[in-house]
């Protein structure tokens, strides 16, 4: 019996491994590996994508040393659905559209202002899509984009992974994976914010860049922010590791900070019928430079200084970009709405149509507490 | 008639009730929870609890004061009948827990990891793979699912473990945010998913050591796990949750080690570990039951029949999700754990009781 079992069972493996229209039928030969995916509207109302990826057939001709950066491949198709267009990509190449490796999806602002809706489906149904692909908005056309050339190199979609990744150590930039992305779409106010991408031109040399983070409202981009700007929405938001922050705290005495550590808690009470949010930004940091010339000894009143003046620097700074967001963007990318629900779930219900002017109406404290860990060689009295 | 050629101990027993269980609570479908939020699944194990203590009543009362004859085995000597019909309905019952086991695991390789493959020879191999094990017997399941259990638990946990990082308690919902009942209906859902109160209900006699102990560490230790998976999804993926097909193996997908990512690689092992031993066990208990009370062919035979029919079953349903939600409701589980685990173990009682009462008279 154990035999039969065991030859049966065999049979079944080479049947199902040699059969070449089954497993095999998509050799990783016959696909298109794609690196990166931007979407923008024609306007007509059907879709241009531009894709990126492998050139596998200059691929395997390259040398060995060019391995780490493998050759790459634009192409620009047009469809009525995302599915549609991505699909005729294999007209043009005879290969079929690989998913799984894609790096990054970037919308155009033709999306962005208006059409999120329609095309947010794809990347959560088809399931070659990782959950964790980066999500960027194009301050033009997501095409520019993945077809700007250094040279004659197209800037890789890895490449702008790595930037928007580099968010662990740049508090300057905002990340949001498509997972994160769909949570704040299915959440009530549908706000959330995106790294914003730009081609820059310096001495005929192009470059893609983060230039801001673009903030949404009810899915639809409104603004952007600046980088600087990004350190203190993603200090709000409690995702800030690590970063650089500059200041002034004496008359022309900049000092440069690296936060090595962040918390960030966030509450809210209800006050005469009101939300009223108490945001508490607890930060370690290390003093990497003081400008106005070296000195042997740093006084302890100094470092007072510098960290009395740190905090209401973060602390007017945080504000500012709080009421930025409620009253200039009326968009609550910080997801402090979310706060409400779970904490005042009855008055979550009464005003669930209503939040962006609850919002506007809350009241706000942001509370800092830095910590300077290290100052480095310098001697303290 | 008794099924007692062999017996595992405790430990064995309810290690091979956990990694079945497991295999339900990993390829638990979203679809099966529209109305309910985020937290009140986390809250939901512990209403199970309750419920699985509250049904398990009458198993426990039947088996007080002797666990040497199964309930077939008590309803033998009052009817025949009464007991192939009972036993028939036990068959019934397992053969379409082992269909559905099959039919998901089909779904979500045929929907995530081939999905542009014909599944049905990774079907068929699969079938025959668990008719194996079911011919290989009660002992060798056993300590297959000590073995097993020694690779999935610390796999589970490292899973876990590399997500602590993404938790975000902002995910989380207020709890009863739609009331309690849609609580109480998704957590009486759960207790439909759940054969292994059947199987207890059958296989108990099998089993040598402390039960009593064994029932409630397994009862807790498998909410305990759903409980923990359920939080990690939800403080992890929050609403995302909610859209996708297999939550647990997209959530396995985010997981990331070092400069290891996707761990759902490792998930899928435990996946296809879990699913041997839960659809082996299934045949295996189909096979004795039909030795056992109907008698005439040998056990090899039965789980070759019982494995023919597997394949027909899961031939039909793959690649078809109309046929797939259809066959995977859980009211049809629902109505047949409340037949096997309550109402089969009442009408054995009442007999029991009766013959009691009938024994007194005489004396």
């Amino acid at each position: 019996m154990r035999k039969a079992i065991i030859g049966v069972l065999v049979i079944l493996l080479s049947v199902f491994i040699f059969n070449e229209n089954e497993i095999y039928r998509k050799d990783i030969r016959n696909r298109l590996v794609i690196q990166g995916i931007g979407i923008d509207m024609n306007d007509n109302g059907s879709y241009s994508v531009t894709i990126q990826a492998i050139d596998t057939n200059a691929q395997s001709a390259a040398s060995s040393d060019d391995a780490s950066q493998p050759p790459l491949k634009t192409f620009k198709t047009e469809g009525n659905t995302i599915y549609t267009a991505l699909k005729s990509v294999t007209e043009l190449e005879g290969k079929v559209p690989l998913y799984s490796q894609n790096r990054v999806i970037i919308l155009g602002k033709s999306i962005t202002e208006e059409n999120m809706d329609d095309v947010i489906d794809f990347f959560v149904r088809d399931v070659e899509n990782s959950s964790s692909v980066c999500i960027a908005a194009a301050e033009k056309t997501a095409g520019e984009i993945l077809e700007a050339k250094n040279g004659d190199e197209y800037i890789s979609a890895r490449n702008i992974e790595t930037a928007i990744n580099s968010n662990e150590f740049d508090g300057r930039i905002f990340r949001l994976q498509l997972y994160e992305l769909i949570n704040r779409y299915n959440s009530s106010t549908k706000d959330f914010a995106l790294p914003m991408l730009s081609v820059v031109e310096k001495d005929k040399e192009k470059s893609v860049e983060i230039i801001g983070t673009a903030v949404f409202n009810n899915t639809r981009y409104r603004e952007k922010i600046s980088k600087g700007e990004t350190v203190f929405l993603n200090m709000l938001y409690n995702t800030i590791n690590n970063s650089a922050l500059s200041y002034d705290y004496e008359d022309g005495k900049k000092v440069s900070l690296n936060i090595v550590g962040a918390e960030t808690k966030r509450k809210i009470v209800m006050k005469d019928g009101m939300p009223s949010f108490k945001i508490t930004i607890k930060l370690k940091a290390d003093i990497a430079e003081i400008t106005g010339g070296v000195s042997a000894k740093m006084e302890v009143k100094e470092l007072d200084k510098i960290n009395s003046t740190g905090e209401e620097y973060i602390k007017t700074e945080s504000t500012k970009l709080i009421n930025k967001m409620y009253n200039g963007y009326n968009s609550d990318a910080l997801g402090l709405a979310r706060l409400i629900y779970i904490n005042e779930k009855n008055f979550f219900k009464e005003n669930e149509k209503n939040l962006d002017s609850v919002l506007q109406k809350s009241n706000y404290e942001v509370e800092v507490n830095l910590e300077i860990r290290r100052i480095g060689h310098e001697f303290v009295v | 008639m008794e099924l007692t050629k062999g017996k595992i101990s405790t430990f064995q027993f309810f290690t091979m009730l956990f990694l079945s269980r497991t295999l339900t609570t990993v390829t638990y479908l979203s679809s099966y929870t529209e109305n309910i939020r985020l937290s009140d699944m986390l809250i939901q194990p512990i209403f199970r609890i309750g419920i699985g203590i509250v049904i398990m009543l009458p198993l426990y009362l039947l088996y007080r004061s002797s666990t040497s004859e199964n309930l077939l085995d008590m309803t033998i000597r009052k009817s025949k009948i009464l007991a192939r019909i009972i036993s028939l309905v036990y068959v019934i019952f397992f053969f379409y827990f082992t269909v559905v086991t099959i039919a998901r695991l089909d779904l979500f390789a045929g929907t995530i990891v081939f999905p542009e493959t014909d599944m049905t020879y990774i079907l068929i191999f699969a079938i025959i793979l668990c008719c194996y094990g079911a011919f290989l017997g009660f002992e060798t399941l056993g300590r297959s699912s000590v073995l097993s259990a020694v690779f999935v638990i610390p796999a589970l946990i490292f899973i876990m473990l590399t997500l602590t990082k993404k938790v975000d308690f902002l995910n989380l919902t207020p709890i009863f945010y739609n009331g309690v009942d849609s609580v109480l209906k998704v957590s009486v859902d759960s207790v439909g998913q759940t054969v292994e109160y059947a199987i207890i209900a059958l296989a108990l006699p099998r089993v040598k050591g402390n039960i009593k102990k064994g029932f409630f560490i397994w009862l807790v230790s498998q909410t305990f796990l759903m409980a923990v998976m359920f939080f990690f999804a939800c403080t992890v993926m929050g609403n995302f949750a909610s859209t996708q097909l297999f939550p647990f193996h997209t959530l396995a997908s985010l997981a990331e080690f070092a400069m290891f990512g996707r761990l759902d690689a490792i998930f899928t092992s435990v996946w296809i570990m879990c699913a041997f031993i839960k659809a082996g066990l299934l045949i295996y208990l189909q096979s004795d039951i039909l030795t056992t009370y109907f008698g005439k062919l040998k056990r090899t035979t039965y789980i070759i029949a019982i494995g023919f029919l597997t394949i027909i079953g899961n031939i039909l349903i793959s690649g078809q999700i109309k046929r797939f939600t259809f066959v995977d409701n859980s009211m049809i589980k629902i109505v047949l754990t409340f037949i096997t685990v309550v109402v089969t173990p009442l009408i054995v009682l009442v007999f029991r009781r009766k013959e009691k009462k009938k024994c007194e008279k005489q004396l």
